[in-house]
């Protein structure tokens, strides 16, 4: 499903060039749950951005479900983005504005998804999420667990076929963080694709496969256990 | 999705408030300014169109050339319009418009009115709306009244088939109230007391009926459809070149005929007696309302912008969902028009609030009508507004890539940003003080105008017209009659003297003698007034050389007292034993006086002849134009300590010797004030519109210094925790905004020297513009910019630090 190769990002600030990804190889079939660690500053971020399409690779190539789209316009990345990917940031970055029923249906109002199987959907994903109670608060009305499960439902909400997830548990507590993770295992039972990069080797462990990265290079790969 | 960019809009404005207010505040004001102005502007251009067929309704007019003078006159020779109408078919109907001032009673009590008459087809070719009863002015003793004038003599009752007498002719005269009639405020052509012309045919001489050179009233003519006004002037060309052939030789006697539509605001055309406004006036009122709804979307602009980095990350997020660039322009562009859509409430609120007071101020009747029109025009308007003002944040809004919109980092292309944020409020700058430039030049011309010293005395002068005769006539009789006042005068505490004049001051226009000089051939002329012996001495008005006027009656009869700018531009060697020029040789000068202002300071001193006998004058004068009636006006001296009770004496005096004459008085002072009202409706308009801007302006600079502070409120803990105070942040955060302002100075102080200089050229006399006024525009901008600015520093300053520190 995701295969690079030689992938790079290289970034220019005035005089200063910084390799963020260098020569990075890897592949991911559809169905598995990868998780990504390695210390600050070693590039799992913008190995993250640069799969969700939301960065552009400096060389290298990136191949999504066959086809090479590490060099296509932010018009056409918007589309596959859109149809296919999920993501869950560290920071929850729900839009302040919106209610949590607003901020999960929102990807469906730029996939131009019919009002009434919008409702249809936000509401069942609240009531998995067991959220229903909250769908007319804002986000700073919730605990930091609710507002990643907010963040989860948004992502799934699209049925993307991959979910990014960057340090998903990072704000959370050990319980809510477990939640999520649990949400996150149940995603890909179901058959999502998941790409999480994290910190804990605890969450890391919640994977089929780890990919340790140093310096914006794949360092190893390890199996934790065989996806179905 | 409309729906959600709407939500996401009004949550933003809710919690944005500070922001919300200065945008809703200033785009307020902005709209109410223009819907205020569009109103003026469409009364304005409303004149006449009323017509069914105003389009066809033409004045005559008439351009005289004598020996290099055009004489340009709206009002017209009688014998104009009747040849004009019985020789070209062209012409389907025509009217001689009027008007004088009569004495007019019901009862005992004659009040001055103003008389209009008008032919049978007045009706035909205006479409003034008849209200009650019926004429068609062919009845000699018929009266037509406006519907204002009807309440003001008869009341809530039916004035219909009532008695009014009015003095025509030097006659009272009994005419019946046949109809009363709508004259609508958005008329050029406007009466009273409207009566068959046939009535003032009566009192005009044989000779005036045929005179191809004397004017006596305006000339309305409905021409045949689709023939404009110039196509009816070549028809007409050769016809009046011939019937003026023994005055003038052909192409010197020009008779043309000017639009209905094109009268109100056309200021080229001299003035009839239609009521003209100043045509800059829409352009000037508009200008400024543009310019404070510039700096109003400017600050949009620039707080959309400042706040960029607050809404990137909720960018970043739409674009991770999906939202194409578009999407997200569309969703800033829904946020700015519900913006504009808000804030054209606020400001159609405003504009009802303040309505009475701008009526006031701009001397205006205007109403608000809340059509369907109305309405539409406004959203229209918001719309346009919101999708102009968000054009640019908007490009820079949706632009950033998702990862940067999502992460913060939009700093990237921040120094062309800045640039352009810089630009946008030096620009608002240099509006302010174009503006405030403009406020301090009017202000000072306007005190110049009102207290520079005009050469004589104006305090405390009663003056009062008298009526009802023929001018020979009334100048022997107001001398004799102020003789009686005199005696009594001197019994009255309060009144100190009383002279009568021909013209007093403040008038529109004193007479203006003309002659051709022999040697040369060239058209001359002087100004005149007919004075009595106590009018120099009333008005404090130095002699110079020679003497005043004997008190006695004849002596003097030829005697004439002349001007210094008289004495320069005849260039007279020993004007006590000079006579005066051309045909008036028999009139010898006796005295000079210094040079005093007659006239407006727009206007130049023209020599001015002063005659105790102006009626030998005025039979001699070949040519003659006044635009204040020379009936003889009685001015009072009074003490301006007692002035009500001083007052009181002159009525009681007035009305026991000349009760059939009414006292209508006014003071001099007061009709020295009206000359400036122009300027000081202008004056008026700059100094409104320089408020406003320089309170949109601050508020712009307030929010935006705001938000510079907001994000660098790191910043400023830091340098709070090191041993920061207030004033090293206010000098610190004050220091970009200071050298703005000064760019802006040295933009903003040329060209406002420049558009203030023409002004200035309106006017004779006027002031020097001296570099003082600079120099407090641009400390009046810099104070209120460094109060705003200081404010902001003060919320931000006063934080604690520790807690600043710890929310980054």
């Amino acid at each position: 499903m995701i295969k690079t190769v030689d992938l790079a990002k290289v970034y220019q600030t005035d005089e200063v060039e910084t390799t963020a990804l260098n020569q990075v190889n890897i592949e991911i079939k559809e169905g598995e749950f990868v998780s990504v660690m390695g210390p600050s500053g070693c590039g799992k971020s913008t190995l993250l951005n640069v799969l969700g399409m939301i960065d552009n690779p400096s060389g290298g190539e990136y191949f999504f479900n066959g086809e090479e789209v590490g060099h296509l316009s932010e018009r056409k990345r918007s589309n596959i983005r859109k149809h296919n990917l999920g993501f869950v940031f560290q920071s929850f970055n729900l839009i302040d504005e919106l209610t949590v029923f607003e901020n999960i249906e929102l990807p469906m109002l730029y996939t131009k998804v019919p009002a009434s199987d919008r409702k249809k959907r936000v509401e069942e994903l609240l009531e998995g999420m067991n959220i229903m109670h909250r769908r007319n608060h804002f986000p700073q009305q919730l605990s930091g667990g609710q507002q990643q499960r907010v963040a989860v439902a948004r992502a799934i909400v699209n049925r993307p076929k991959v979910i990014l997830a960057d340090e998903p548990t990072g704000n959370l507590d050990s319980a809510n963080g477990d939640e999520v993770m649990k949400l996150l295992t149940e995603l890909n039972a179901s058959g999502t694709t998941i790409l999480m990069v994290t910190h804990s080797q605890y969450c890391a462990e919640f994977g089929n496969r780890i990919i340790r990265m140093l310096d914006g290079q794949v360092v190893t790969e390890n199996v934790v256990k065989q996806y179905l | 999705m409309i729906t959600n960019y709407l939500k996401t809009a009004w949550r933003s404005l809710i919690k944005d408030r500070k922001y919300s207010i200065i945008n809703f505040l200033g785009l307020g004001i902005g709209i109410a300014a223009s819907i205020l102005i569009m109103l003026y502007v469409i009364h304005e251009r409303s004149f006449d169109q009323f017509h069914s067929k105003s389009d066809q309704i033409h004045r005559m007019w008439v351009k005289e050339h004598v020996e290099g003078d055009v004489f340009f006159n709206t009002v017209t020779p009688l014998i104009m319009g009747s040849e004009a109408r019985s020789n070209f078919a062209e012409v389907e109907y025509m009217t001689r418009f009027v008007t004088t001032n009569n004495l007019v009673k019901i009862d005992v009590d004659p009040q001055s009115e103003t008389i209009a008459y008008a032919e049978p087809e007045f009706f035909t070719i205006f479409d003034f709306q008849i209200i009650n009863g019926q004429s068609d002015l062919t009845e000699p003793g018929e009266v037509i009244l406006s519907e204002d004038i009807a309440g003001k003599y008869f009341g809530p009752s039916d004035p219909i088939g009532k008695t009014i007498s009015i003095l025509v002719n030097n006659e009272w005269r009994d005419f019946q109230v046949a109809a009363t009639a709508s004259v609508s405020s958005n008329s050029s052509v406007r009466f009273d007391f409207l009566l068959p012309f046939e009535i003032y045919w009566q009192g005009v001489s044989a000779g005036g009926r045929s005179c191809w050179t004397c004017v006596f009233g305006e000339t309305y003519v409905l021409l045949q459809p689709d023939l404009d006004g110039f196509a009816m002037q070549e028809r007409s060309k050769q016809f009046f070149d011939e019937r003026v052939s023994e005055i003038y030789e052909a192409g010197k006697y020009v008779v043309g005929y000017q639009p209905l539509t094109d009268i109100h605001l056309n200021n080229e055309f001299p003035v009839g007696i239609a009521a003209v406004s100043d045509s800059r006036y829409p352009y000037i009122l508009g200008g400024i309302a543009l310019l404070i709804l510039v700096l109003a979307a400017i600050n949009y602009i620039t707080l959309a912008i400042g706040r960029t980095l607050s809404r990137s990350k909720e960018v970043g997020i739409r674009k991770v969902a999906g939202a194409g660039r578009m999407q997200i322009m569309l969703q800033y562009w829904s946020e700015a028009v519900l913006t504009t859509i808000m804030a054209s409430v606020i400001g159609l609120l405003i504009a009802v609030l303040v309505l009475p007071s701008f009526n006031a101020l701009f001397d205006l009747t205007l109403s608000l009508n809340y059509s369907f029109s109305l309405v539409a025009s406004l959203i229209l308007f918001a719309i346009v507004l919101g999708v102009l003002s968000a054009i640019y944040p908007s490009l820079v809004l949706s632009g950033f890539t998702p990862l940067q919109a999502i992460s913060g980092k939009i700093g990237v292309n921040a120094a062309s940003k800045h640039r352009i944020l810089n630009t946008l409020v030096g620009a608002q700058f240099v509006i302010s003080i174009v503006l405030i430039v403009a406020t301090l030049i009017m202000k000072n011309q306007i005190d110049y105008l009102q207290n520079t010293d005009l050469g004589f005395n104006q305090e405390a002068t009663l003056v009062v017209s008298s009526q009802g005769g023929s001018i020979p006539e009334l100048i022997e009789k107001s001398k004799s009659q102020a003789e009686i006042f005199r005696s009594e005068i001197a019994a009255m505490p309060h009144v100190q003297s009383v002279t009568v004049s021909n013209h007093s001051f403040g008038t529109p226009g004193w007479m203006r003698l003309g002659y051709n000089e022999e040697e040369s051939g060239v058209f001359r002329n002087f100004m005149m007034n007919g004075i009595d012996d106590y009018f120099l001495e009333l008005f404090d008005i130095d002699i110079l050389e020679g003497r005043n006027f004997f008190s006695d009656g004849e002596s003097d009869r030829n005697a004439v007292i002349v001007n210094r700018h008289f004495v320069d531009e005849y260039e007279i060697e020993e004007p006590l034993s000079a006579t005066l020029p051309g045909p008036f040789r028999e009139y010898r000068i006796v005295g000079v006086v210094e040079d005093f202002h007659y006239e407006s300071l727009h206007e130049a001193i023209a020599p001015l002849v002063l005659a105790k006998d102006p009626m030998g004058l005025l039979r001699t004068t070949p040519d003659l134009v006044f635009n204040d009636s020379p009936l003889p006006k009685f001015n009072f001296r009074l003490d301006a300590n007692h002035l009500l009770s001083a007052v009181q004496s002159v009525k009681s005096l007035w009305s026991q010797h000349m009760p059939d004459q009414p006292f209508d008085f006014r003071f001099v002072e007061d009709d020295l004030a009206q000359m400036y009202v122009s300027e000081m409706r202008l004056s008026r308009m700059v100094i409104t519109g320089a408020g406003l801007a320089i309170f949109i302006a601050c508020l712009g600079l307030y929010g935006i210094t705001g938000i510079s502070m907001n994000r660098r409120k790191k910043e400023i803990g830091i340098r709070k925790v090191l041993g920061a105070t207030l004033v090293n942040l206010l000098a610190l955060f004050s220091k970009d905004f200071l050298k703005l302002i000064s760019i802006a100075f040295l933009i903003a102080a040329p060209l406002a020297w420049w558009l203030m200089r023409q002004w200035l050229q309106d006017f004779a006399y006027s002031i020097s513009i001296s570099s003082w006024v600079f120099v407090m525009a641009a400390v009046f901008a810099l104070l209120v910019a460094l109060i705003a600015i200081g404010l902001q520093t003060v919320f931000h300053g006063l934080r604690n630090p520790v807690l600043t520190l710890r929310e980054e």
